[in-house]
């Protein structure tokens, strides 16, 4: 335990921060001149789980990505006083404050409109749920809302890219990017960071994208149909012949390597292709949602009429299984088609068929999670790129809103029944307590045990942090427990 | 004793026509004869006013009132490559003894001994590689080892530096350092239809040995040359136009925060890319380590304010000496929060009054045609040593600087900066020739070691003082060009429009956009995939789409970079989808089998078994591998296609009936199969000594 305690006593006085001063031995091959033994990811071991500098309430992450801007006063944020002006003008109070980000008032009609839903409170909380969250709203005792998110774009690709990499350029790395190369997985037999979609956001990889960290932090797909990653197997004629293929091309190698001692490039390339045979069944094994009860089974509605229900509850079952495993960081894109909760017109109905895609297996995901004690060490995130207007936009639709949007989190480390912040009384903008992005990405550092500001990677002569700038961000109060 | 070695001495007159005339080894390759345009706006050029002629003349240092050393109290002035480079005085005579002569003395202060010469096999896979990309046959390489000519290694490198492969070699590490992509990025990611004619350009820009500096008025402003029938220069200017465009701004009326985006992306990358500077860190605020204000990022960006907003046609910009937009300092980098106005100006530390420029015609401010010729003073102190730092790079896998976009104080200082500084002035004086530098980094001993890890040598795998070469991965495309190649798959085309390979469908049906495209619902705005037969995409990598938000996965995995930001050097890491898309992706196997055809028509099938099974697995050592098999190896593969014959058969018969339609295939064609994809995934094929 020595080692730990020194390791640990090492990360927090570095100064720096150890995920920093891991970068130049990751960047370069072995050739490069490294300061100290500490100060590098193991080329050869690149997802070796690292220690965090304080104990972490949170260990893993789902993050369930609600693509194309979900109108979250239609399910969570309950706003009477819009239902009350249903159909009225837009008040001189929403339209005095500029457009900032702009786009947005210049394509909605000058009318309120209020979804038809039906309100309950539930839990001991007795937090507001719409009647399109029936499933989840059981669990609001675990949630904590953050009411009061607001975005820099009204635009998708850039407000995708500014949730999931913290900017709104593309080409910067993505949240579960930043935290498996801060640090690791805790199962080297699996990918760290692992992705789940059938249709991502727009922007496309960018959104899971490693950029200029080293390739063993960029999101790999996990397929929710056949083989579970792409080129797990050969091509069917050349299976069952596999392990001696393999051994005759280590055989090789290790002649070769012999001729050319002392570089760990070579070995770590031999480990690499044992890493990869054992990967084939540590994947193929957790694609198999047949080991799984009756019961589980239908927790998750994995066989429910509804296609997309079953199609997103298998995906959130298999979430549950990478944790289970030890992934890191695992990420839903929740959209089954290209417009996901993007209702410019008729919002309505896209609510409704994203909710009755999206509500039970989060719900049951959440359940699940709790049963099996997995949610006392994981993070579930639900978040879209932004909310979406009270105003109507043409034929019963709802333009982006970049202004104000709730957000929530549960599991490890969250405050449950509880809400944050809060938008005006029809829901535009955030008024209490505004948080940007950063501050989201700061709170789920901070709950990994990360500090924001000592996750960073020198790049062109920059210090590249997920939350920008040092000390520009804030943990959102009251969040975490 | 290589070519040119006229006049190495001092030389510190920069008129260019003095080269143009009286060394007619550079002129040969040069193009610059047939454009007297350009040839005239070159000896136009002295070093000019703007820059200092030495050392103690950086104005910071001279003039008290210069900005950057009020801003700085005159801290910062000792950034080492703020200094222009100077030949060191004490050199050998012969270009690659000079960097032998320097490399030697680190060594020897430290007591180290540099490693003895690579065999031919190793020098001559390593010459192929660096300078075409692709491996040497086993021909060439047989041949150049029983050559016993003296100037055998010279003619392996002239015929490697006028293959038509060099140019897409070297193209390939500039369109990363320009951020190369075929399509716009964003949600749209649409087709840019015409910017694979940048690409070419910058290919045959190569193959013709254009002058550096010469590529970088071409590139910066080319419009404004007044060369009205040079096409090339028009071609290049698809330079300023790389960066990704969010077509969908102006829907959201994020048109101005986007312009702004593209305007300190340009900044940036041409900062990054021609000098080393980090321009990107003086957005918001003046820069944290070098004398750099934040005045001095929107002074450079002002130098692009007059280009004109981008429109569909790609060939060339459009610029504009009337109305151009002002450039304002922006608090926090924030485009709604404008400051003071600034005029373009060079960097403060050198040049603190604005630029002077000469608008040539209303259609052209004359701008960015300053800035391009201020890069290319040979006064400038980074233009010549960023770029043979990346030449360097090229050879030896790390730069003297090891970082080649960062020259200030927080990249890493050069290893040999006398070297570095011998190179630039070399390469200055030589009239840009970048060949040239090809060629005396090449010939040197340094370049020719063995990179051999010796156990006498104690700095274990720390190889900063280069004592050995450095082992290197092959890159993405270059793994790839090589399978192709040693299949006999790789057809030779001469550019074009870029190829679209086969993607796994669920990668395109993980993308909104195109899945509008694949419904015909896109408004012909090219947002898809338009996979091409397999055929046509048997083409170097560098002729395949670059699509920002789809990166073919077969490359992405082995480290090729994001295409939104200047690359300066890939990564190479070690990962388990490395092995798996190396082993198992559908256009692995099918080169895999292609060897294998070719293997087995090249092998005469009624020699006895035994025989023949020997001179099919030499054979294959020598296509893939260069070389014969040794007995080990032999008795290996021998003893590996027995068993797996076996154990094919017995597959067969456990399976019963079950899909026999695969396993009727022979056994003996599977398990050589799988010996070509043992081999194509060997460490051997996949490393460069």
């Amino acid at each position: 335990m020595a080692s730990i305690s020194s390791r640990r006593q090492f990360l927090r006085t570095a100064g720096a921060g150890f995920p920093a001063v891991a970068l130049a031995a990751m960047m370069a091959s072995s050739d490069r001149t490294v300061t100290a033994a500490e100060d590098r990811i193991d080329p050869l071991s690149p997802l070796r789980e690292r220690l965090s500098a304080v104990v972490p309430a949170a260990k893993q992450i789902i993050f369930l990505f609600q693509y194309g801007g979900p109108s979250t006063f239609d399910l969570f944020d309950y706003k009477p006083e819009l239902v009350k002006h249903h159909g009225q003008p837009i008040p001189a109070s929403l339209k005095e404050q500029q457009d900032k980000v702009g786009g947005v008032f210049r394509h909605c009609k000058d009318e309120l409109m209020a979804g038809p839903w039906r309100w309950r409170q539930y839990g001991e909380s007795g937090q507001w749920v719409s009647d399109l969250m029936p499933e989840t709203a059981q669990h609001m005792d675990k949630v904590c809302q953050i009411r009061s998110m607001y975005s820099e774009s009204s635009n998708h690709a850039p407000a995708t890219y500014l949730m999931n990499t913290g900017a709104i350029l593309g080409g910067k790395p993505s949240l579960g990017s930043w935290v498996t190369y801060g640090l690791g997985s805790l199962n080297q037999n699996l990918p760290g960071y692992v992705m789940l979609y059938k249709v991502g956001g727009l922007g496309g990889s960018a959104n899971w994208s490693n950029a200029f960290l080293p390739a063993a932090f960029q999101g790999t797909q996990f397929r929710h149909e056949g083989d579970p990653v792409l080129y797990l197997q050969p091509p069917e004629q050349y299976r069952g012949a596999q392990r001696s293929t393999l051994d005759l091309m280590q055989t090789l190698n290790r002649h070769h390597a012999a001729q050319r001692s002392g570089f760990e490039d070579l070995e770590g390339r031999i480990a690499s292709y044992e890493l990869a045979y054992r990967m084939q069944s540590a994947a193929m094994d957790i694609g198999d949602l047949g080991t799984e009860t009756e019961a589980t089974q239908q927790l998750y509605g994995i066989h429910d009429s509804n296609g997309d229900k079953a199609m997103f509850g298998r995906m959130c079952l298999l979430s549950r299984r990478l944790v289970e495993k030890g992934v890191r960081f695992v990420q839903l894109y929740t959209a089954v088609d290209k417009l996901g909760w993007d209702g410019h017109s008729q919002n309505e109905d896209y609510h409704r068929r994203n909710a009755a895609q999206t509500d039970q297996p989060t719900a049951a995901l959440l359940a699940d999670l709790e049963q099996r004690g997995l949610l006392d060490s994981t993070l579930v995130i639900w978040a879209g790129e932004f909310g979406r207007t009270p105003m109507m936009q043409g034929d019963f639709g709802r333009n982006h809103n970049p202004y104000g949007f709730t957000v929530w989190m549960a599991g490890a480390g969250v405050r449950g029944g509880n809400a944050v912040g809060a938008t005006d009384e029809f829901g535009l903008r955030a008024v209490e307590d505004p948080h940007p992005v950063k501050d989201l990405h700061a709170t789920i550092l901070t709950a990994l045990g990360v500090r924001p500001d000592e996750l960073y990677f020198e790049t062109n002569g920059r210090q590249e942090r997920l939350t920008g700038v040092a000390e520009s961000w804030s943990v959102i109060p009251g969040v975490l427990s | 004793m290589h070519l040119r070695a006229k006049f190495l001495t001092i030389i510190v007159l920069f008129s260019f026509s003095i080269y143009a005339t009286e060394d007619s080894t550079l002129a040969e390759d040069s193009t610059l004869a047939e454009d007297s345009t350009l040839a005239e706006d070159r000896a136009s050029r002295t070093s000019s006013e703007s820059l200092p002629e030495s050392t103690c003349e950086i104005d910071a240092v001279t003039n008290p009132e210069n900005p950057i050393r009020r801003l700085f109290g005159g801290e910062r002035l000792d950034l080492w490559s703020l200094k222009r480079p100077a030949r060191p005085m004490k050199v050998a005579s012969g270009d690659s003894q000079v960097i032998d002569q320097l490399i030697r003395e680190r060594l020897q202060s430290v007591g180290l001994e540099p490693s003895p010469e690579a065999d031919r096999r190793t020098l001559i896979r390593r010459l192929s590689f660096d300078l075409t990309g692709l491996p040497p046959t086993f021909e060439e390489t047989e041949a150049f080892v029983a050559d016993q000519s003296s100037d055998a290694y010279s003619k392996v490198v002239e015929r490697f530096l006028s293959s038509p492969h060099y140019g897409e070699r070297q193209a390939r590490w500039w369109l990363d350092v320009v951020r190369y992509a075929d399509t716009h990025g964003y949600e749209r990611d649409e087709f840019r239809p015409l910017i694979w004619k940048y690409r070419d350009y910058v290919v045959r820009a190569f193959n013709e040995n254009k002058p550096y500096d010469q590529f970088v008025l071409e590139q910066i402003a080319g419009d404004e040359l007044g060369a009205v029938n040079n096409t090339d220069a028009r071609i290049a200017t698809g330079y300023l136009r790389l960066g990704q465009w969010d077509s969908t701004a102006e829907i959201f009326d994020e048109k101005d925060r986007h312009r702004a985006e593209q305007l300190a992306d340009l900044t940036n990358t041409t900062a990054s890319a021609f000098l080393g500077l980090t321009m990107s860190c003086c957005q918001c605020h003046d820069h944290k380590y070098d004398p750099l204000s934040q005045e001095d990022h929107y002074r450079f960006r002002a130098f692009f304010a007059s280009l004109q907003p981008i429109d569909e046609d790609f060939m060339g910009v459009t610029d504009s000496s009337t109305e151009i937009p002002a450039v304002h300092i922006l608090a926090q980098g924030d485009f709604q929060s404008p400051l003071e106005e600034v005029a373009p100006g060079f960097v403060s530390v050198l040049s603190p009054t604005p630029a002077d420029i000469e608008s040539k015609s209303d259609a052209s401010s004359g701008r960015r045609l300053a800035l391009a010729r201020w890069i290319v003073d040979p006064a400038n102190p980074w233009t010549s040593r960023v770029f043979v730092n990346r030449l360097w790079q090229l050879h030896f896998g790390v730069g003297i600087v090891a970082t080649p976009n960062d020259f200030g104080y927080s990249g890493s200082p050069p290893t040999h900066p006398e070297l570095l500084d011998w190179l630039a002035v070399e390469f200055v004086e030589s009239g840009w020739d970048i060949r040239h530098l090809h060629r005396i980094i090449v010939h040197s001993d340094t370049y020719r070691q063995s990179s051999q890890r010796s156990s006498l040598q104690s700095p274990g795998s720390e190889n900063t003082l280069l004592w050995r070469q450095n082992s290197r991965r092959l890159d993405a495309e270059t793994l790839r060009d090589s399978l192709l190649s040693v299949s006999g798959l790789l057809k030779p085309v001469d550019g074009g429009k870029p190829r679209w390979p086969a993607v796994p469908d669920e990668l395109t049906h993980a993308q909104p956009a195109i899945l509008e495209a694949i419904k015909e619902d896109d408004g012909g705005r090219m947002q898809g995939w338009y996979t091409d037969p397999v055929d046509d995409t048997d083409v170097r990598s560098i002729y395949l789409v670059r699509k920002r938000c789809l990166p073919i996965p077969f490359l992405q995995v082995f480290d090729l970079p994001d295409s939104t930001t200047s690359c300066a050097r890939r990564d190479t890491t070690i990962v388990a989808p490395q092995a798996l898309a190396l082993l198992n992706s559908p256009e692995s196997v099918r080169v895999a089998e292609s060897l294998s055809v070719l293997i087995r028509q090249e092998v005469d099938q009624n020699l006895p078994d035994d025989q023949r099974v020997a001179a099919l697995i030499t054979r294959c050592f020598e296509q893939v591998l260069s070389r014969q098999p040794d007995g080990v190896e032999l008795a290996a593969v021998r003893e590996f296609l027995g068993q797996q014959r076996q154990q094919y058969i017995s597959n067969q018969t456990a399976e019963g009936g079950e899909n026999t339609e695969n396993l009727n295939g022979d056994p003996d064609g599977r398990a050589f199969i799988d010996f070509c994809r043992a081999i194509l995934n060997s460490n051997e094929f996949c490393y460069m000594d």
